[in-house]
């Protein structure tokens, strides 16, 4: 069906308006459905024994402790459990990858701190926690392999039946003549940049309660971005119907990409209550959460860059080396192979050439992360062209400048076999110099040089395109219906986990029906009530699931006009929407409302239609690509090596806006998630594989304190889809950590230094400082 | 869930009260002020008291008053209100200085300055301060209070002079013209513990410096203090000069160890670059030229 755009004159009402979140109200007085929340006083509760080893083999699991103790009602080792999987969890990857199985409960070896080897089913969450003291595991210890630098070395394996540690190399694009380009530029810089690995911190840690449920369901209530992925993957490992399960996703406190994926827990809440006829219920504590949720970004980007004098960049050569983890994750590969296309980023180039390693590691496996691979790109690349810059003598503003497709080169063809709809990457990055004064943070960062000051400036800047929506296969689902009471229920197969999502199609819907928000109920999360669904990932909430909504809301205008004309008498063409109804054309006294025509066909005085309602599932043929440019302003004390970040300006470009106020927030988000890996957040492992960074005591998450007044900016192009939209969920963290570190190198380029690895802590500022000064003396 | 082992509690009326409790239950009891530190290491169960004996209704022990020629601060004075004292504002701006850059509101509403010293750990900004302010530290047990001076509390790291059944009532110091102090600290996040920390105090006898008192925290000075830097001061011009003798004194004598906060080089490098500063920063309190 042809479905309209966004609504014209006169009906603009709720598109672009910065409607307050209909979600607050019940979260912020004590009414949240967080899982947690939800958990009866019959339930039992679900403790894990984890590994303390990184790497070791399980040489005997003693219950009989635990299994002592009056509230403990079972307890099962990862061998009694062993039977019961139908399959290993969920992996994907190129065809050739390795895919060792990961089990919910290792049984015969451990790879990673925090692996599940035992578990017990208690009446109280301290009563499970007690009983895990009493479990006696016996290890036989193996060496760790806690980095990638360690597992290329193929000494120690962390599956030893696979002969090594490389999970697969993928050779990528091959595009112009890279020998070529390199020959006949002035510079040519081989350069490492080191993609830190960091941890998607949710406010709500995981959590998961099963259970039975009427009819024989086992209802699993759990805190995901994914309800019908958790539905099929519970099936697939229990070999049951999935019409067994009902999962239920409400109020999900973050997600942030690690809740893409199903984890033990799940499954292992899920099982218990089946065998045991009794809710079961997963809260993980922070630790639990930081240890074995998995982890994102730890990959390193190994870039050949080259460019002539006049600025033109000329090849780029990419190999990408990432840590997978212990077990290659759903979306681990991924991570590494989105690199492919999307590395290019926003430029012309002569030839591009793209390779990747994934690695085991004995860590916990690595998915997807706020961006999931453009990030990754981003950074290298940003920061690539900022040393090129550098190296070449010229502003590296104009470099990008000179670079860019121009506005009237779209569809542009990227060199990595990407057709970008629509954008003007110039207008962008000169909102943001201009926003961010430029010139006037050039000349006081020579006049502090010129000073002697110890506080120096650094001013850096990144542009992006991302690569939204996920493409062509990644339907999503939408539903209407509108009842006699004018009651609207939207359903989609959305999985938000606090973006605002349902303010936002209601809004959508509340424009083309021209009714108030109120009137608007947005259903998410539920696999009984909702038939299908990807859930919310890949910023595709709007252009993919918001489109989806726009053609079912489509979709029941026409089926109301049909109706209507009836009642009227009149031709559908002479109907126009008005006023939460429809009226003919120069005729207000003929004015039905949706409510009206709801009842009318309720009451059966329409032929064959069953309700005001339908249904849309939209599959979008290709990619958006929002695009933008964030420039940072640093001052670092080089004597402590503090970096203090004075200005922060975020130019995106996301499409046309539905709500600027939770676009902002969205912006805001990522931006402080990006600026927080840039200078805050970084996991640690010691040599033996254990997780240094396992509370938020070492896990530095950034609050208000540490942030800095945050500017945003939009441009809008048209994406090329019904709504318009593109997507803005992962563009800060993808804009934020190359900005912001570009401006710290910006600041210390005097002191020889050309590098400094996220996060850009005071003591490694510092060392870079000695480190380059000790060279520049050589 | 993060929940400690199964322990008692007990809520303690008055001083001789919560001392009774702490003879009856003997060492496994430990006193529970602000709780920001214990009740952390019980639920990681990395402490395993047997008894609490909870301290917040004991009356009389949240004062800030000039007793005589000293300021008396009581044990359970929260660190939201030393940072909210004008008195101590006025004398020890120190004290200002230091809460400001201590945990988050949510903790100084709680955690007391009692709480702070006994806890004793290596990292903890109110014993700089307390070590660079010297003064007394008053201990009560059922046979009547003593008193510790300052710079003898602390035994080391998370060890004090404090014994089983007794208490911490209250932190004096003296008061003194012609001074000004300061604190300065490197964390990695606003509200983390320090990388370093240095507070100073200074003071000034025309141009010269009559006293000094160096604290520092996290870098493994013995009782927070670099005595040497601070003898080093004293009768000598309060110039710049003076002062990087005695931030070098404490770069070399200080005993820092790597972990995630940096290396040992690194925190040696801060401990000489905050007592520079806190020393400039007391110097220009003590001449009126900042507040």
């Amino acid at each position: 069906m042809v479905m309209t755009g966004p609504s014209g004159g006169g009906r603009t009402a709720h598109i672009g308006r910065a409607a307050h979140r209909a979600e607050d109200a019940h979260l912020v007085t004590g009414h949240s459905r967080a899982v947690g929340n939800l958990v009866s006083a019959a339930s039992l509760h679900l403790g894990v024994l984890r590994s303390p080893m990184a790497h070791a083999t399980i040489d005997g699991v003693d219950l009989s402790g635990a299994l002592a103790l009056p509230e403990v009602v079972a307890a099962f080792s990862g061998a009694d459990l062993a039977s019961t999987w139908v399959q290993p969890l969920p992996v994907s990857g190129p065809d050739d990858a390795h895919r060792p199985p990961q089990w919910p409960v290792a049984a015969d070896r451990v790879r990673f701190v925090g692996e599940p080897v035992a578990v017990v089913a208690a009446t109280s969450a301290a009563a499970a926690v007690d009983a895990l003291e009493h479990i006696d595991v016996d290890y036989g210890p193996l060496p760790a392999v806690p980095s990638v630098d360690q597992a290329l070395e193929d000494r120690d394996l962390v599956h030893e039946d696979l002969g090594t540690n490389v999970v697969f190399r993928f050779q990528g694009q091959r595009s112009g003549d890279l020998d070529a380009a390199f020959d006949t530029s002035n510079v040519v810089l081989s350069r490492r940049y080191q993609q830190s690995r960091v941890m998607g911190v949710a406010l709500e840690p995981r959590t998961v309660v099963a259970e039975p449920g009427s009819g024989g369901q086992l209802v699993i209530r759990t805190s995901t971005q994914v309800p019908h992925r958790i539905r099929s993957h519970v099936a697939l490992m229990l070999g049951r119907d999935e019409s067994s399960f009902d999962v239920i996703a409400m109020d999900v406190g973050g997600g942030f990409g690690p809740k893409l994926d199903c984890y033990a827990e799940e499954i292992l809440c899920t099982e218990l209550a089946l065998r045991l006829e009794r809710p079961v219920t997963f809260v993980a504590t922070r630790t639990e959460d930081l240890q074995t949720t998995s982890h994102g970004r730890g990959l390193r980007y190994d870039i050949t860059i080259g460019g002539r004098t006049d600025g033109t960049l000329t090849g780029l050569q990419v190999q990408v080396t990432g840590d997978c983890g212990a077990y290659l994750s759903r979306v681990g590969a991924n991570i590494l192979l989105n690199g492919n296309a999307v590395t290019p980023g926003c430029y012309r180039w002569e030839a591009y050439g793209f390779d990747a390693t994934g690695v085991f590691t004995t860590t916990v496996p690595t998915a997807a992360y706020r961006g999931a691979g453009r990030p990754e790109a981003a950074y290298a690349v940003e920061r690539a062209i900022n040393d090129l810059a550098h190296a070449l003598g010229l502003d590296p503003a104009d470099v990008r400048r000179r670079n860019f497709p121009a506005p009237d080169e779209f569809p542009f063809a990227s060199i990595g076999g990407m057709t970008f709809d629509s954008g003007d990457y110039a207008s962008g990055l000169d909102t943001a110099l201009d926003a961010v004064d430029y010139p006037t943070w050039r000349e006081a960062q020579a006049a502090r040089l010129a000073a002697g000051d110890h506080r120096r400036l650094g001013i850096g800047m990144a542009s992006y395109v991302d690569r939204c929506g996920t493409g062509p296969g990644m339907s999503e689902f939408g539903a209407v219906h509108i009842d006699p009471s004018g009651q609207v229920r939207v359903t989609s197969g959305l999985g938000p986990t606090g973006q605002g999502t349902g303010t936002t199609l209601a809004q959508i819907v509340a424009d083309r029906l021209q009714v108030d928000m109120d009137a608007i109920e947005v259903v998410f999360g539920d696999t009984t009530r909702i038939p299908r669904g990807k859930g919310t990932f890949g910023s595709r909430s709007v252009s993919v699931g918001g489109v989806a909504v726009a053609g079912a809301v489509d979709r029941v205008i026409a089926a109301a006009r049909r109706a209507a004309a009836m009642l009227l008498e009149a031709n559908e063409e002479d109907l126009d929407v008005a006023d939460g109804g429809l009226v003919v054309r120069g005729d207000p006294g003929t004015h039905l409302s949706f409510a009206d025509i709801a009842a009318a066909v309720e009451n059966r005085e329409v032929d064959d239609m069953d309700g005001l309602q339908a249904v849309h599932d939209h599959e979008p043929d290709g990619f958006t690509f929002p695009f933008g440019t964030h420039a940072a302003v640093v001052e670092i004390d080089t004597e402590t090596g503090r970096v203090d970040l004075l200005r922060f300006v975020a130019v995106d470009d996301s499409g046309v806006i539905i709500n600027p106020a939770l676009l902002q927030g969205q912006v805001h988000g990522g931006v402080a998630q990006g600026i927080a890996q840039a200078l805050y957040e970084g996991v640690v492992h010691d040599d033996n594989g254990n997780l240094l960074t396992s509370s938020l005591i070492d896990y530095l998450v950034p609050t208000a304190p540490d942030l800095p007044h945050l500017e945003t900016l939009t441009t809008t192009s048209h994406g090329d889809n019904p709504l318009g939209t593109k997507g803005v969920g992962e563009s800060g963290t993808i804009g934020a950590p190359p900005a912001v570190v570009n401006a710290v190198v910006d600041a210390l380029r005097g002191f020889g230094v050309q590098d400094v690895q996220m996060p850009c802590s005071p003591q490694r500022v510092w060392q870079a400082i000695r480190d380059g000064q000790q060279a520049t003396r050589g | 869930m993060q929940v400690p082992e199964t322990f008692d509690y007990e809520r303690a009326s008055n001083i001789d009260d919560a001392i009774a409790l702490l003879e009856r239950h003997g060492d496994e009891a430990r006193l529970i002020a602000g709780g920001h530190s214990l009740l952390p290491m019980m639920k990681l169960r990395l402490a395993f008291p047997e008894v609490l004996i909870d301290i917040n209704d004991v009356p009389d022990l949240d004062h800030i008053r000039i007793d005589g020629d000293e300021i008396a601060i009581g044990a359970m004075v929260r660190h939201a209100a030393i940072l909210d004292s004008a008195l101590l504002a006025e004398h020890y701006p120190i004290f200002r200085d230091a809460e400001r850059v201590i945990a988050d509101p949510l903790v100084r509403n709680r955690g007391t300055i009692g709480g702070s010293f006994c806890q004793a750990d290596p990292a903890e900004d109110l014993s700089a301060v307390g070590a660079a302010l010297g003064g007394s530290v008053v201990v009560r047990s059922s046979s009547g209070s003593r008193t510790v001076p300052m710079r003898e509390f602390h035994e080391g790291p998370y060890e004090t002079k404090v014994g089983d059944a007794e208490i911490l009532t209250e932190v004096r110091f003296p008061i003194r013209n012609a001074t000004g102090s300061a604190y300065e600290k490197v964390e990695r996040r606003v509200g983390d513990w320090a990388v370093a920390a240095a507070g100073a105090f200074v003071q000034l006898d025309g141009d010269m410096i009559a006293d000094a008192g160096i604290g520092l925290a996290a870098v493994g000075a013995d009782h927070f203090i670099v005595p040497d830097a601070e003898a080093a001061l004293r009768g000598k011009p309060a110039i710049r000069e003076s002062f990087e003798e005695a931030a070098q004194l404490c770069h070399d004598q200080c005993s820092p160890v790597t972990d995630q906060r940096g290396p040992e080089d690194y925190k040696r490098h801060l401990a000489r670059e905050l007592v520079l500063r806190a020393l400039t920063r007391a110097t220009a309190r003590a001449r009126g030229e900042e507040s």
